[in-house]
This record gives structure tokens, sequence and C-alpha cells, in this order.
């Protein structure tokens, strides 16, 4: 972990790698797999800016590194196997090395990485880069898996045979960088080739075959080892078993490793909301600090570990080469759902949090998968949903309670759970089918690249830039939500006078916690929205937590345990459970019934109650068209599902 | 060029002869052929995306196994493996006749 501990670091200030004004620029191209992100990685020591292409939502990373005393800019593109585009990302490189992005400088070399051991299909690629008569170097990589597996490659022949600059470069450990840098440094005298690549496909066919011979290449004998693993992982009966294994495994370890770690993380910030109340006089500042700010930050705080192990998880069976493999396995299940087998990695990355998961869904070549994918991501049963389900749960049913051998609150959460994917799927394939009423099917292709031990930095780095965004985005909302909701509900003030003129017993102060609260900024707008949420069955108080859980999710249940601590500070939960209808017709009677809770459980799975995806989806789509579309349909699906299980609810128990 | 169709035949079995040239998904697993015909002209802007692929008229290929539902499939060309659903295969003709 130490590595993550550095990249941290490094990682800290991004003003490290602020792009320099009139230093040469340098692009690397290559397909998906060919290492490109290492090499960039290596080159620029990390020190690279993120963020997106002007007016498209394709991730664009620069970074910087210094050889000769001269500052050299490089610029990481996204992967391509050719440079006639099928993806937004893709024309984003097709139009970037033609000049023809505005706000983007045409690059003045390029640097082609290619696989050596699919040197065959890759010098596709190089003769279309060589074709627009930019300086161009090769690097090639994976030459020690090469050798491994029987092949080789005579890379001066190489060089030779293309009349271009070519250097031999493991971007994991690092073999051949300086080497590398040195080239670019001295990118102005780079040979040129006399003429360029044919473009007839027969001619194209007898140079590749003629710069494979003069550089001696003999390809990879396939992977040994690759094709033991694969005959079971991919075996239609072990394969399935496994990867079903590995699922429930993948879940497993978030949520029961993931705990202990989480505890630490409530007894630390309990530990500090203890001090604020033992040191700040101020009772409204010991308020604002303790409950809003530590309260709000603890709540989002809780989740990392289980994110970040998540993450940590996805890094690793990305970099050991499972994920294509599952996708191979669920392409046909998800072709059902008009998506492709990659979709099924972010909708699973969904079940942790939909913000990773609609940024996952980057790896989707398809424009319209990612957007069909988009919509159902957020319906997937996120960590945030957690929280809540485990509070309702626990009101509705009691632990003892069993079906069967089966503990009653586990199936209840496990229906949860898969009501949320069924809905994802048709909600994604819904969105398809629209989407595709006219124009081309984007055709489905997947490299299977051998299996491959990972570097412990690389999986790191991964897991780190994922945690990090999430951790940006969730904490500034959460934290502002619970500000501004602490605030809703202690203002306005109240003086003693008021409060005693009221009938309020000023030494008791619980009562006067229930006055400032019953006539809070908070409960005018729980009151408002009431006729809203009424035929749900939720009074004033559970409208407040659900406004409020509009910004994320498990607000709820801080904002419900605010409330309820209110009218009984020493049982919160007690309190919540006895909760009974202040004013009107059901004046009196319990809050939290049966057709309630399950009224509620059902809008939590569907309502899209997180601005953070909200804002990812505005980030990754470019337009607040897809996420008000979403935003809409979700909260009609919500309130519609809900008012039908609250009347089914109420028919079956009896409880109108 | 929609493809609507369900993709639901499943290949050949083994017993009854296979024409030659065939499809690409209608391959028997573990015996090399030859593409003969990319024949995806015309469907821009993916046409060059295959020979990009590898998938180039002349190149040795094998159909190494396929998914649990026969669909789709992964191939090895050019020294790498890929995985294509039946629906792009179709349109790629092969020949055993090495």
């Amino acid at each position: 972990m130490t590595d993550a501990a550095g990249g941290a670091d490094c990682h800290g200030g991004p003003s490290g790698g602020t792009v320099v004004v009139g230093a040469p620029r340098t692009a690397l191209v290559g397909s998906p797999n060919a290492g490109k992100t290492s090499i960039f990685n290596a080159l620029t020591g990390l020190r690279a800016k993120t963020g997106n292409y002007p007016g498209v939502t394709v991730g664009r990373s620069v970074g910087v590194f210094r050889a000769a005393g001269q500052d050299f800019v490089v610029e990481d593109l996204p992967g391509t196997y050719g440079l006639e585009p099928v993806s937004p990302d893709e024309q984003i490189v097709t139009d970037l090395l033609q000049g023809r992005l505005t706000g983007v400088e045409l690059p003045d070399a390029l640097v082609v990485v290619i696989d050596a051991t699919t040197l065959w299909r890759s010098l596709r690629l190089v003769s279309q880069v060589l074709r627009l008569r930019r300086p161009v170097c090769i690097a090639v990589t994976l030459t020690d898996e090469l050798v491994t597996r029987g092949g080789r490659l005579d890379i001066p022949g190489l060089e030779r045979a293309l009349g271009v600059p070519v250097v031999r470069v493991i971007g994991n450990r690092r073999v051949g960088i300086p080497e590398l840098r040195t080239k670019i440094a001295g990118w102005r005298s780079w040979s040129r080739p006399v003429l360029d690549p044919p473009t007839d496909p027969a001619e194209l066919e007898a140079w590749t075959e003629s710069i494979l011979l003069a550089s001696e290449y003999r390809p990879a004998q396939p992977d040994k080892t690759t094709q033991r693993i694969d005959a079971v992982l991919l075996h239609p009966v072990w394969g399935t078993a496994i990867f079903v294994a590995v699922m429930v495994a993948f879940f497993q370890i978030i949520f029961s490793f993931a705990a202990p770690l989480q505890g630490l993380v409530e007894t630390f910030f309990g530990w500090l909301a203890d001090l604020v109340d033992g040191y700040v006089p101020v009772p409204w500042l010991a308020g604002l600090l303790g409950d809003a700010i530590i309260g709000g930050v603890g709540a989002v705080v809780v989740f990392i570990p289980q994110i970040m192990l998540m993450f940590l998880l996805i890094s690793l069976l990305e970099g050991v080469g499972y994920m294509c493999r599952a996708a191979f396995l669920m392409d046909r299940i998800m072709s059902r759902a008009g998506l492709e087998g990659r979709a099924f990695v972010a909708l699973m990355s969904s079940f942790a949090c939909a913000v990773p998961g609609i940024m996952a869904t980057r790896t989707l070549p398809s424009a319209k998968d990612r957007i069909a994918t988009m919509m159902g991501a957020p319906l997937m049963t996120c960590s945030a949903r957690l929280p809540v389900y485990i509070l309702l749960i626990g009101m509705l049913v009691s632990p003892e309670s069993r079906i069967g051998p089966l503990q009653t609150q586990g199936v209840i959460m496990f229906c949860l759970y898969f009501l949320g994917a069924v809905s994802a799927m048709l909600a994604a394939w819904i969105v398809k089918t629209v989407q595709d009423r006219n124009g081309l099917l984007m055709p489905f292709y997947m490299e299977m690249p051998p299996y491959r031990v990972p570097t412990l930095r690389s999986i790191c780095l991964t897991m780190w830039d994922s945690s990090r965004a999430f951790l940006r985005k969730c904490g500034t909302i959460v934290m502002l939500t619970t500000i501004v909701l602490w605030l809703l509900l202690n203002f306005p003030l109240h003086s003693t006078a008021e409060l005693t003129a009221s009938g309020v017993d000023v030494t008791d102060e619980g009562a006067v916690t229930s006055f400032v609260m019953d006539h809070s900024a908070a409960a005018s707008i729980g009151r408002a929205v009431e006729p809203v949420f009424a035929p749900l069955g939720f009074d004033w108080r559970v409208n407040i937590g659900v406004v409020a859980s509009l910004s994320a999710r498990e607000t709820f249940v801080a904002t419900l345990g605010q409330i309820a601590a209110a009218d009984d500070p020493d049982n919160p939960s007690a309190a919540l459970a006895a909760m009974t209808y202040t004013d009107g017709a059901h004046a009196g009677q319990r809050v939290f019934t049966a057709p309630t809770i399950a009224a509620l459980l059902v809008f939590f799975v569907y309502a899209l109650q997180c601005m953070s995806t909200v804002s990812v989806m505005k980030r990754e789509t470019g337009t607040w068209k897809w996420p008000a579309i979403a935003f809409g349909y979700m909260f009609v699906l919500a309130w519609g599902s809900a008012w039908v299980v609250h009347g089914v609810v109420a028919l079956a128990t009896g409880t109108a | 060029m929609r493809v609507t169709h369900r993709v639901r035949e499943l290949p050949a079995a083994a017993t009854t002869p296979v024409p030659d040239p065939c499809g690409l998904e209608a391959l028997p697993i573990g015996v090399p052929a030859r593409i003969v015909d990319v024949g995806d002209r015309g469907t821009a802007p993916y046409s060059g995306r295959l020979g990009d692929l590898g998938f180039v008229t002349g190149a040795r290929i094998e159909l190494l196994r396929r998914a649990p539902v026969g669909d789709p499939a992964v191939y090895r060309v050019r020294g790498y493996d890929i995985c294509l659903r039946a629906a792009q295969a179709r349109g790629i003709r092969v020949t055993t006749t090495l």
C-alpha cells in the first residue's frame, strides 16, 4: 500500500502538470491494451492533468516531462485500432491528428505505441499514421512477452524497414523510458519514410509482409497458461459457475471486509463529534460543526473503505484480464437489453456507486450504448441506498422473522437488489430501442489479451484515480447539503420570550428542539410538498428526509436521525418507530406503518436521489438533456411504484 | 443494413457438411481456415474497421471457443485473440482449404 500513498502525494497538486506554453507537443497514438497509458505515466511521472476535450465528453490526459533542459508536453490519446473513426473517442483522435479539433493544437510529433505480440495487426495503424506525414516515432511494447512466448523481433530491422525511429519500451518496468525521452527531445531530427505506405488492400498486405520480413519477425506462440486458464474460465458450465462465484465473492468482500474499516471510521467521527461537543461552548456552532459538518462528512467518509475496496477489486480483475472474459460470458445476456458485454462491467460497478459506473461507460465504443447504460446505471442498488434499506427493513420486519430457513430481512434486501438490476436492464433496453429506430448498429468486437500479472503500482494507481474522483464529487455535495439542511432545520432562531409565549418549557432541551424543528424552514418545505407525498403515506418529517435525500440518498438516514433525536436524543431509533402524525386527518397515528415503509423502500429503488450522479451524467454526455430525462423518468417511476406498493401492502395487511 | 433477424440458429453440427467457403460464424472449433472475403463493403463508417482488426482477405483464422449460448465467439487472427458476435462474423467468408 506504500505505492498508493506515494501516488496520492503525486496526485496532490494538479498544478504540477500544468501545460507549458510553447513547449513541443507529442501525442501518444495506439490501440487499446497496447500499453499507452503505462508509457504515459512512466514518461510524465504522474504529473498529468486530466480533463475533457473541448465540447465533448472524451477524457483527456496531458503531462509534461523535462529532457535536455527543456519541457515537453505529452498527450495520451484515447485508444484506437484505426484512424477511420467509429466512436466519439476515435473521432477525437482522427480530428486531433489532422488538426481539425478546435481548441487543441496539432501535435508536433507522434509516438505510435504498438504491442509486439500483435505487430501484424498494429502495422495497419502505423501505416495510417505514417500517411499523415507528421514526424513519427514507434514505441514497441511487450517485447519481453513476445520473447517468452517464442517470438522474435529485430528492432533495428523494423527501424530500417519503416524508415522512422523505433524504441523498445516496457512502461511498467520503465525499460526504455529514458531512451524514449531522449528520442522525443530530438523530434526535429527524426527520419521520415521515403514513400507513403500504400492504401490499396493488396499492396498494403505486401507492405506489411515486407516490414515483418525485414524485421525478422516471428510471431509469439499462443500463451499456454492463458489457453489453460481460458479452457476453464470460459467453459460453458465451469466458466459460468466460476463467474457467479467471482461475483458473489466480489460483493462478499466489499460488504464484509469493509465493515470493520467502516466501524473504525465511524468511531473516529464519533470521537471527533464528542470533542466538538466538549470544547465548543457556543451551542449553535457546536451543532453546525458536530451535526452538519462532521456528521455530513462522516456520512460519506464511512463509504470510503467500501468504495476503495471495490475499485481495488475492479482494477485487479481488469489488470489480470478477467473483465473482458466476464464481458464475453455476459454478452449474450446483455444483448437482450440491446447492450454488449462491456456494459456489464459498468452496471456491476454501479452496485457500489453509479458515479464510477457511469464513468466506466467510457469503455463502450458505441455512444448509444453509453447513453443507454447511463440511463440504467442509477437503478442498480448502490451502496448509498444500503443504509436506507437497512434502517427501513429493520423497522418493517424483526430480525427473528423467517421465510422458511431464510431471514426475512435478507430476503427483502435481495429482492430490492434484484428489482434494481432488472429495472436497470429494462430501462437500458427501452432507451436503446428508442435510439435504434434508425441508424446503423455498431459492430461488436473485443480484444481478449492474455492473462497478465499486473504490477501493484498500476493496480493502486487505477484504484486511486477512481476513488479520488468519487471523493471529490460526493464529499463536496453531501457536505453542502447537510449544512444547508442543518440551517433549514434550526432556523429561524427563537428567543426565550417567544418560546415561553408559545408554552414551551425552556428548561426542557428536547421540547425546545422539537419546537424549533416544528417551526423551521425545513418544516415549511416538508409541509409544502405534503400533497405530493401524502398518497404514499409520508408525513412532513419524512418529506424533509426525502427532499434532503435528493442530494444524496444516505442523507435520508442522517435527516431522520436528526429529527428523531430531537424527540428522544437517548433512543432515536425507538423515537423513529413510534413517530406519529402531528396534525391533519391522521393525527396521532403511527407514521411508519408497513405500507409507508414499503412505499419508501420502492421509492428509494427508483428515484434518482443523487446530485453526484446527475453531475457526472452531465459531464459524460455534455448536455443537461440526459440527466433531466433520467431524473424525470425515475421520479415518475418511483412515485408510481411507491403508490402502487402502498396500496397493495395496505390491502394485504388491512392497514388502510 | 439493419440486422433484425435473431441470431438463434446454432452452427451446423460437425456431422452435416459445412459448405465451403462458409460464413466465419459457421466454422467448426479448432479448424484452421483462411479468409476469402471480408464482405463488409458499403457499410461505412465501419467498413475499414474489420481490416484494422486483422480480418483481411488471405489471413489465417481459427475459431477458439464460443460463449455459453453459442454467441459471441473468440477467434484467433494475426496472432491475437478477438471476440466477435455472429452478426459480424457472418459477413466474413472463410475456407478450410488452406
